[in-house]
């Protein structure tokens, strides 16, 4: 049984991080299906969301005690699923002749997208939500065909008013 | 004050109790090369023929001597010749800082003359590494990289450092080094794990080289003599336990003991320290120890339930969990038991006899008398290798060098170099095959240059014995490059580079030869002719269990 879990890493703001995290993952054979990064409200800091997938907990309680080991990881956790609130954004080109364009627009209106260009044969929208948000809007629009697309990845934090890792840059050399 | 950035790491390496380094000079450390020079009086440099020497050097001196083993290499070629010396470390967990230079920072990323991207290329294979951009991060990298080196499961640290940082100027203040900050351990499970050891009627001991690492030998020996448990080795944890103990019960996995093998399968518990169930101990990880309760105790908390499940982990310094259990195991007494490992010990034979030509045995039982406890036998990597796991007298820890997990064949001319650097009244003796004396001979030259008396014994069958053994087991006897007709003369070759050499063919030779090598105090190498049909048995074929042990072959 497949296993899918969102994990919350708080690493240290620096070049390699991202190499040393993806070679870990690489080398021990564990699977990402999404990572996202960016500095936080710290400049010392970098937030990590990663979707990994396992065979199995024992699996996922791996790749947890190997992150753990890289140096630069100051605080990993799971998150909650019932306690996290996700979100990603993708821009999505739709294949649109002109002659249909109002009734296109009237739908990415009603699903809450932002129409970000128009061309003479294709509408780009972004839209922003839970990756189960921007599948399931996806699915209605199978008439317009995609040009292209790119996504985020998900990107998370705990529902509630603490920070769900606290940080501590202490011992940074930098 | 102000110094530059090379007599910056001088202070450093100062201040972290190093005193000894090895290395190799180049364009891109010639500053910290003029530091050495200035620094000399406090610094001794040991200059080896090649990079790789250098890095099993410090890897050697690191597991004879317990503190962190220092190598130093210039940019590019440097650099990368450090890659299987480090790699050897990180995968025995062995404390070792590895400084190397690099193109200035202006001329990093322009594929400049000599420019390796080596953090990038040594991530894997080390603990952390450091790319030093700024002068006034030197001082606090280096301090880090020791600290990391030392701290948990020891490993090495690589520290990449620009020539143009090597000549700026920074304040610099001496600073204490900080002490690793031990686990605390959980009490819990110490209770738990007292409770099923004294609820067993049939255990033993799986000790790897966590209890060297921790300086753990001695508690090891007061749980066992207490809790009356035999003591099974992984090649890692020889020298762990004294051989001569009527509870040591040898070495265990592919070519560890039937004894060890059967007490495997039959005991109710087994605890395990500072092991890693690596594939050549637990080969089907699945079956292995499956009667028994599994207490794991590791510095590391990702080796636990990696390879194989256990039933309770302890998580901390070997030393202070087992003088806790120490504390509080009831005493016991397991007689039968551990005569029956015994017993099993002496159902099979492995003896392996060549008529008067001299054989590993007669060697080793010959050397066995001429070592004494603290003397320290380095290895390379094959037959020899496990032929000295099986039949020489361990007696104290730190007495052993040799690569484990990596398997580098090669790694015994630098180890025994460092060994003998870090114990100059030690006895070092390495022995080696002559597949693997091939890959580093180069560092003969460092024996002669130093005068170290180190005796190299090359078990020369003329093949590539443990590949050669598993084409016979497994490949139909087809001997692919296993055989590569050499014609090199290794007493010739020693008297080139300036070393002494002798030879061994018969059996009646081995004693007076052994005996004129240790006498000279001078470096040795000792060309021993042993057939290419002597195997390293006992075997228990990869993914096998005790039932399926090799005792004779051709």
């Amino acid at each position: 049984m497949a296993n899918k879990k969102v994990l919350s890493a708080l690493v240290r703001n620096h070049p390699g991080v991202l190499q040393r995290v993806a070679g870990l993952f690489y080398r021990r054979g564990y699977n990402i299906e999404t990572i996202s990064a960016c500095a936080t409200e710290n400049p010392k800091f970098t937030r990590m969301t990663i979707v990994v997938v396992t065979s199995d907990e024992l699996e996922m309680s791996q790749v947890i005690r190997q992150m753990s080991k890289i140096q630069d990881i100051r605080r990993i956790a799971i998150l909650d699923e019932e306690k996290a609130i996700y979100s990603e954004s993708m821009m999505v080109k739709f294949r649109c002749e002109s002659d249909r364009r109002t009734e296109f627009l009237n739908l990415a209106y009603r699903n809450h997208m932002n129409v970000l260009y128009i061309g003479d044969s294709t509408v780009t929208v972004t839209l922003t939500g839970s990756p189960d948000d921007l599948d399931e809007v996806l699915s209605k629009f199978g008439e317009y065909p995609i040009v292209e697309m790119t996504r985020s990845g998900m990107s998370a934090i705990e529902a509630s008013d603490r920070p769900f890792v606290e940080m501590d840059d202490a011992e940074f050399i930098n | 004050m102000k110094l530059n950035g090379s007599d910056i790491i001088c202070e450093v390496l100062l201040e972290q109790g190093v005193d000894t380094v090895f290395g190799y000079p180049g364009g891109a450390v010639l500053n910290i090369y003029d530091a050495l020079y200035k620094y000399s009086d406090r610094i001794t440099h040991i200059l080896t023929a090649h990079e790789q020497g250098a890095s099993h050097a410090a890897d050697g001196y690191a597991r004879s001597t317990g503190k962190t083993g220092v190598v130093i290499a210039t940019s590019g070629p440097g650099a990368t010749n450090l890659v299987t010396g480090i790699a050897t470390a990180m995968m025995d967990s062995i404390p070792m800082v590895a400084i190397t230079g690099n193109v200035g920072t202006p001329a990093l990323g322009k594929d400049s003359f000599q420019e390796v991207d080596i953090t990038g290329v040594t991530m894997p294979i080390t603990k952390h590494n450091f790319l030093v951009r700024d002068i006034n991060t030197l001082a606090p990298i280096l301090r880090k990289a020791f600290l990391i080196a030392r701290s948990g499961r020891p490993g090495p640290v690589l520290v990449d450092v620009p020539k143009d940082i090597t000549a700026k100027f920074a304040e610099f203040e001496n600073e204490t080094p900080k002490k690793p900050v031990k686990t605390e351990i959980s009490s819990d499970d110490i209770a738990k794990a007292v409770k099923l050891i004294n609820q067993a009627q049939r255990p033993m001991i799986y000790a790897g080289g966590g209890v060297i690492a921790a300086n753990a030998s001695d508690k090891l020996l007061e749980l066992a003599e207490k809790a009356d448990m035999p003591v099974s080795c992984s090649l890692m944890g020889l020298g762990s336990f004294p051989c001569d103990h009527r509870l040591y019960c040898g070495l265990i996995g592919m070519h560890g003991g039937y004894g060890s093998a059967m007490a495997t399968g039959n005991c109710d518990l087994m605890l395990v320290v500072g092991a890693r169930f690596s594939d050549r101990v637990a080969g089907d990880a699945k079956t292995f120890a499956h009667n028994a309760k599994i207490i794991h105790i590791d510095i590391d908390a990702a080796e636990f339930d990696k390879n194989v499940l256990v039933d309770l982990t302890i998580r901390g310094d070997a030393a202070q969990v087992l003088s806790k259990l120490v504390e509080k195991v009831a005493e016991s007494k397991h007689t039968e038991w551990v005569d029956q490992i015994h017993a099993w010990d002496s159902e099979i034979h492995c003896s392996q006899q060549d008529g008067d030509n001299a054989t590993p045995e007669a060697i080793f039982a010959q050397l066995n008398k001429l070592m004494g406890p603290d003397d320290i036998l380095c290895t390379d990597v094959g037959q020899h290798q496990m032929w000295a796991g099986q039949m020489y007298h361990f007696r104290k820890p730190r007495t052993f060098v040799s690569s484990g997990g990596l398997g580098t064949m090669g790694y015994g001319m630098g180890a025994s170099i460092g060994s003998q650097v870090g114990n100059p009244d030690k006895r070092v003796v390495l022995i080696s095959g002559d597949g693997s004396f091939h890959m580093n001979l180069n560092e003969l030259t460092t024996l002669a240059s130093y005068d170290l008396p180190i005796v190299v014994l090359v078990m020369n069958n003329q093949v590539l014995g443990m590949v050669r053994q598993w084409q016979k087991l497994f490949y139909g006897n087809r001997f692919s490059h296993t055989d590569p007709c050499r014609k090199t003369d290794f007493v010739k070759l020693a008297e080139a580079f300036g070393v002494t050499g002798m030879r061994i063919e018969k059996a009646d030779e081995i004693e007076s030869v052994l005996q004129a090598a240790f006498d000279k105090h001078g470096p040795v190498v000792v060309d021993c002719r042993i057939s290419k049909d002597i195997n390293a048995l006992p075997m228990i074929p990869p993914g096998a269990g005790a039932d399926k042990i090799i005792t004779e072959m051709n």
